[in-house]
C-alpha cells in the first residue's frame, strides 16, 4: 500500500499501448507503423565523409542559386565505393532532389561553369578531424553561377 | 441542449501541423521522383501513378480536406481513418522511391503516422461517448510516444552500449554535416557553431550523454504527473540535436509538449464533460 501512495498511478491504457508498440516494434523492425528507431545507433566508427561541390574549381559552400545542371544524373549519383557505412544519406538525398529540381531544362542553354560533385574522407582520433582524401569524385557536369 | 461550436486544442493544432509537415516534407522530397524499388503495398499494384503532380494534386485536395475536418472535428473517425491510410501510402511512396527498405521513411513521417494511426485505433475501437474515445486516445498516444522514445534508447544500447557516448564519433558526424555544401538551416552562425562542437568531443559526450538519459527514460511519458516534465527534457534534447547536429525534423519538439500539456479534446466543448474513469488521470484541457 506504500508503494501505491509512493508512486503516482499508472492508466492501464497508456501502459498497454506502449507495451503494444514496444513488443511490435521490437519484432516486427522496419515494418511501418511500427520500426525500431535504429537512427544514429552505430556508433564507435573513426572514419567519415562529407559532400564536396565544386564550381569552376571553386569549392561552394552552398547549392543555392546554381541552375541549370546538365550531365549529372540524380537517379544515379551515390557515394564512391570506399565511403565508411556511417555516412549520412540525406545530404546525398537533398543534392539529388536539388539537382532534379535544378536540372536544365530542354531548349535552354548549356551553363558555363564546370560542375564537379565528390566525397571528402576523414578519419577522427585524439588529436581531432583529418581529412585522409580531400577530393574522390562522384559526378560531373555543367551549371549556371548565380 | 445548446451546442457551442468546439474550439481547437492546442495538441489538436500541432497535430493538424504534423500533418501538413508531413504532407510538404512529402512532397518536396518526393513528387516527381519514380519508384525505385517496390515496398509493401507498392509491391501488389503500380503506385507510380501517386507520384505524378496531377493526381497528388487530387490526392493533396482531399488529405488537407480531411485536415480541416480533423480541426473542425467533422466525423472524426472517418477522417482519422483517412488520414493515417494518406499517410501510410506516403511511407510505402517513400521507401519505395528511396529504395532503403530496412529503414523508416522519415521521423516527421512516423511519428504523425504512428500517432494519428493510434488516435484513430481508439476512436474506431472505443466504446461510449466520444469524450471516453478521445481519452483513451490521448493515453494511447502518450503510451506510444514513451515506447518510441525506449526504442531510440534501446536500439543505442544494444548496437553501441556505452561506445555511444563516444564525443569523438558524435563530433565528427557534426563535421561531416557542417562542412557539406548542403546542411539544414544554411545559417553562417549555426556552421561556425557546428565546427567549433566538432572541436570539442567532450562537450559532444555530455551532449550524447543527456540524449540517452532522456531516451532510455522514456516510460516516463506513460505516466500523467510526470509527461510535463519530460515533454519540456525531449525538447530540450531536439533543440540541442537542431542547434549542434543540424537535425530538425518538424513534429518532433511540438507533438510531445502538446501531448504532455494539451490534448486532442476540444479547449471548449459543452457537448459533453470529461468521464469519471479512475483510469481518467490526464491533464487539463488548455
Amino acid at each position: 500500500m506504500r508503494l501505491r501512495h509512493r508512486f503516482p498511478p499508472i492508466p492501464k491504457l497508456a501502459l498497454g499501448a506502449f507495451v503494444l508498440y514496444l513488443v511490435g516494434s521490437a519484432l516486427l523492425g522496419e515494418a511501418y507503423p511500427f520500426s525500431r528507431y535504429s537512427m544514429y545507433a552505430q556508433h564507435g566508427y573513426q572514419d567519415g565523409a562529407h559532400l564536396v561541390i565544386r564550381l569552376d574549381g571553386v569549392e561552394l559552400q552552398t547549392m543555392r542559386g546554381i541552375v541549370d545542371i546538365d550531365g549529372v544524373d540524380p537517379e544515379t549519383l551515390r557515394y564512391p565505393q570506399g565511403t565508411p557505412a556511417g555516412v549520412a544519406g540525406y545530404p546525398l538525398d537533398h543534392l539529388r532532389h536539388y539537382i532534379a529540381q535544378h536540372g536544365r531544362r530542354p531548349g535552354t542553354a548549356t551553363g558555363e561553369a564546370q560542375l564537379e560533385i565528390g566525397a571528402r574522407f576523414l578519419r577522427v582520433g585524439p588529436s581531432g578531424i583529418r581529412v585522409t582524401q580531400a577530393f574522390v569524385p562522384i559526378a560531373a557536369g555543367t551549371a549556371r553561377r548565380p | 441542449m445548446k451546442v457551442t461550436p468546439a474550439r481547437p486544442s492546442v495538441a489538436r493544432w500541432v497535430m493538424a501541423y504534423g500533418l501538413t509537415a508531413t504532407w510538404v516534407l512529402f512532397t518536396t522530397g518526393t513528387i516527381g521522383g519514380t519508384i525505385r524499388t517496390p515496398w509493401g503495398i507498392a509491391r501488389l499494384f503500380d503506385l507510380s501513378f501517386l507520384l505524378t503532380p496531377g493526381v497528388w494534386a487530387v490526392f493533396s485536395a482531399i488529405y488537407f480536406l480531411c485536415v480541416f475536418a480533423f480541426m473542425r472535428r467533422i466525423r472524426e473517425a472517418l477522417v482519422g481513418v483517412l488520414l493515417s491510410v494518406s499517410i501510410a501510402l506516403m511511407a510505402t511512396l517513400r521507401i519505395s522511391e528511396t529504395a532503403r527498405l530496412d529503414t523508416m521513411p522519415s521521423l516527421t513521417t512516423m511519428l504523425v503516422g504512428v500517432l494519428i494511426t493510434t488516435w484513430t485505433l481508439a476512436l474506431v475501437a472505443t466504446p461510449g461517448s466520444m469524450a471516453r474515445k478521445e481519452q483513451v486516445g490521448h493515453e494511447m498516444m502518450c503510451g506510444v510516444f514513451g515506447a518510441i522514445m525506449c526504442l531510440t534508447a534501446w536500439s543505442k544500447w544494444s548496437t553501441s552500449g556505452l561506445q555511444w557516448l563516444d564525443g569523438n564519433t558524435h563530433a565528427l558526424w557534426i563535421y561531416e554535416r557542417a562542412a557539406g555544401p548542403v546542411v539544414v538551416f544554411e545559417i553562417p552562425m549555426l556552421r561556425a557553431f557546428r565546427m567549433w562542437l566538432s572541436d570539442h568531443p567532450t562537450i559532444c559526450s555530455f551532449g550524447a550523454g543527456y540524449t540517452l538519459l532522456v531516451e532510455s527514460l522514456g516510460f516516463l511519458f506513460v505516466v500523467p504527473r510526470w509527461r510535463k516534465a519530460y515533454a519540456i527534457a525531449v525538447a530540450g534534447m531536439l533543440i540541442g540535436l537542431g542547434v549542434g547536429l543540424g537535425f530538425a525534423e518538424p513534429g518532433w519538439i511540438e507533438l510531445p509538449l502538446a501531448l504532455g500539456f494539451s490534448q486532442l479534446a476540444s479547449a471548449k466543448d459543452t457537448t459533453h464533460r470529461a468521464p469519471t474513469d479512475p483510469d481518467h488521470t490526464a491533464p487539463s484541457v488548455r
